[in-house]
């Protein structure tokens, strides 16, 4: 019964563990080419949201094909927005934690206005539970674990494989190493902010039928994507798709042996544990710039 | 010819001085001086659902009061300051009402941790408190060990121990269960009715089968759901607050185990009718069966203001009225009462009476003379009476009310297994 109970954690955490990972990533994306911290990231989960929701009941769509076409106006705005308030300031770093915070207030009290403080539910994709061997899987959740880790995981490929992807990375070694090839480092940063708020609004989406709608949700998630984040390594994707999965890992296990309360003190002492043994996260190196 | 043009100035400007004079002597007096009167509320952050119910609340009372003739002759106007949920913001702003705006009392307090907080501070200050939210055993037992610092904080919401007693009531003859397991948010208030409750239920041979306290604000609780099922009770009793504790409700029901054991819900409902109704819009039958408990719930009409208070909400707001809605309506009157009792703005006079009011309020008979708890409302039979709804297709049944069989709409329906 107990291994029964182990298994069913890993099962539901890993499911949680792939869309904390999708939260993440995009602020891992952002830090690493364009050395900002994205303070609206957790605004923008939420503002995904709301916009996959307004689609869904305005088109009657379910939430994957909302969530698709949220990604793409939510990818326009993120260009808008580096363009507007980021581009300028971005070589300096405060100035653009407080613009990002600036813009999540914004947000979030916008999302008031807009659409009001009562939560919105978000009708399931299903309600079909799959059984067997006393354990069971939500289809629903599966199906979301599914498109948040091809998104990962293609996001990962996209990086390694395509020329678009290599001069992003390239930016993350230095901007001037980068425009000495060639490289458009302005375009890059707009397309990187555009890719980060797609993925984030991916997750933000995607979760919404597994909890509620609210203004104020993003807050708690852009405190777990920081974590996500530093566990997993600065700049690597990868690292941080890894990271949702162990912070999910953590907190479920940790909630059942050791008590509820301690499932962010575990996660906290994890963050320090990393940190002293491997300072640039788990999948983290060291980046020399130019 | 100079002269008689100096005379005709000097009779012009006695005339209008004189006809100045007596215009102001004349007319009736000038609107004295508003009474500034501190709201604090959170409205942003995970608590701003509550923070504006709250403030909705106040507002319609003051503006009665005001179309009225207002409080001595005075109209009542807001500060309003917004504590986000966080108790170092709550203390700033309890300082900046009481040093900067000068507020005679303050209203408001959404957090049992804010409210221990901030009390020392209101009481030093003699400014009179009325915590609509988050009255818990240790802030108000402050009040009686130490009256003559204290005995400027009223509390006009439930406490948690007589929380804990209709739980068991309500639990022992009416749901009858074995066992149970707790789900609460690892809050101030949560701690204290669960140490009430689980001496309770075991005198009346309900076991505890586990308890969970999960961080507010949670955003998975696979662990719970998993101790649950571990501990098969035979009712899950949830206090983890909207809108986080859909997650939790929808984790427990898409769980084939959990989700065949009955839900009962004590949290502090804000504008939650609403949002019931657009749970059950996106899932039709989401909250069959839950039966959820409060000393508020907009529909079982406790006094003859009950509906009036209402209707007035919904016709102003567009929304149901939530618990915090409530509870600042009646802490507005009862504050107003006490200053026209007392006939002068003076906090000793005021705090007394307001220790001898006797008002119907929109939860009920307002008396700041609980037996326990110097200066809490009564929260029980014949005062602010605690009460269970259950839903059935999106529609709520007045299945218990402490002390008023007369006011339940409802028997209890034993959710089919």
């Amino acid at each position: 019964m107990v291994i029964t109970t182990e298994l069913q954690l890993v099962i539901n955490a890993s499911m949680m563990g792939a869309v904390y990972g999708l939260n993440a990533i995009g602020l891992s994306l952002a830090f690493g080419t364009m050395r900002i911290i994205n303070i609206a990231h957790g605004a923008l989960y939420m503002l995904g949201g709301y916009v996959a929701y307004t689609v869904l009941t305005t088109l009657g769509v379910n939430i994957i094909v909302a969530t698709a076409i949220a990604m793409v106006i939510m990818f326009l705005m993120g260009l808008a927005l580096e363009n507007v308030f980021i581009e300028r300031f971005r070589s300096e770093a405060d100035a653009v934690a407080i613009i990002t915070l600036a813009l999540a207030i914004l947000f979030e009290q916008g999302a008031l206005l807009v659409w009001g403080g009562i939560p919105r539910g978000v009708p399931p994709l299903t309600t079909a539970v799959v059984e067997g061997f006393s354990l069971y899987v939500e289809v629903q959740r599966f199906i979301i674990f599914a498109i948040s880790i091809s998104l990962s995981v293609g996001l990962s490929l996209f990086l390694a494989k395509t020329k678009m992807g290599r001069a992003i990375r390239l930016v993350t070694f230095g901007e001037e190493i980068a425009k000495s090839v060639g490289i458009n480092v302005t375009r890059i940063s707009m397309l990187v902010f555009g890719l980060a708020t797609a993925l984030v609004v991916a997750a933000g989406s995607l979760s919404a039928p597994l909890s509620s709608l609210h203004p104020t949700v993003g807050w708690s998630l852009l405190l777990t994507a920081f974590i996500v984040v530093v566990i997993g390594g600065l700049e690597s994707v990868n690292g941080t798709i890894v990271a949702g999965f162990i912070y999910a890992l953590v907190e479920a296990f940790a909630g059942f042996y050791i008590g509820s309360q301690w499932k962010g003190i575990v996660a906290l002492i994890m963050v320090i544990a990393v940190l002293t043994l491997r300072p640039h996260g788990l999948l983290g190196k060291p980046v020399v710039r130019f | 010819m100079k002269k008689s043009y100096l005379a005709v100035a000097i009779v012009a400007v006695v005339l209008i001085a004189a006809g100045a004079g007596a215009y102001v002597l004349l007319t009736p007096q000038a609107p004295s001086e508003p009474l500034k009167i501190g709201i604090l509320a959170s409205l942003t952050g995970p608590a701003a659902l509550d923070g504006a119910d709250l403030v909705n609340g106040h507002t319609l009372a003051a503006e009665e009061i005001n179309n009225a003739g207002g409080v001595l002759g005075r109209k009542i106007v807001f500060v309003t300051e917004d504590a986000a949920a966080s108790t170092d913001l709550a203390v700033s702003g309890v300082k900046k009402m009481i040093f900067d705006d000068k507020v005679f009392a303050i209203l408001g307090v959404q957090f049992s941790g804010m409210s221990l907080a901030v009390t020392p501070i209101v009481s030093d200050n003699k400014v009179i408190t009325i915590l609509n939210v988050g009255s818990n055993p240790a802030v108000m037992t402050q009040v009686t060990k130490q009256y003559d610092k204290f005995k400027y904080v009223f509390g006009i919401d439930q406490v948690e121990d007589h929380i804990a007693a209709a739980m068991y009531d309500f639990m022992k003859n009416v749901v009858k269960p074995k066992s149970y397991f707790l789900v609460a948010e690892d809050l101030s208030w949560t701690h204290a009715y669960a140490s009430a409750l689980e001496p309770l239920m075991k005198q009346g041979g309900i076991a505890v089968a586990g308890q969970a306290f999960p961080a507010y604000q949670a955003k998975d609780y696979s662990s719970e759901v998993e101790k649950i099922k571990l501990a098969k009770p035979d009712i899950i009793i949830i206090s983890v607050a909207p809108p986080v504790g859909y997650t939790l409700l929808k984790q427990l029901k898409a769980d084939p185990v959990t989700s065949k054991i009955p839900i009962h819900i004590e949290w502090y409902p804000g504008s939650y009718f609403d949002e019931v109704k657009q749970l059950e819009t996106s899932t039709p039958g989401f909250f069959n069966y839950i039966t959820v408990q409060s000393s508020w719930h907009p529909g079982a009409a406790l006094t003859s203001k009950t509906d009036s208070f209402v209707q007035k909400y919904q016709q102003k707001y567009s929304k149901w009225p939530g618990d915090p809605a409530a509870s600042a309506y009646d802490a507005t009157y009862a504050l107003t009462e006490a200053i026209k009792k007392a006939g002068a703005l003076d906090a000793d006079k005021v705090v007394s009476a307001l220790e001898k009011i006797d008002v119907q309020g929109a939860r009920g008979r307002i008396v700041f003379t609980d037996p326990n708890y110097v200066h809490n409302a009564r929260d029980e039979a014949g005062y602010m009476p605690h009460m269970v709804v259950q839903w059935l297709d999106g529609k709520p049944i007045y299945t218990w009310v402490q002390g008023a069989p007369n006011l339940s709409k409802g028997n209890y329906a034993k959710p089919p297994t």
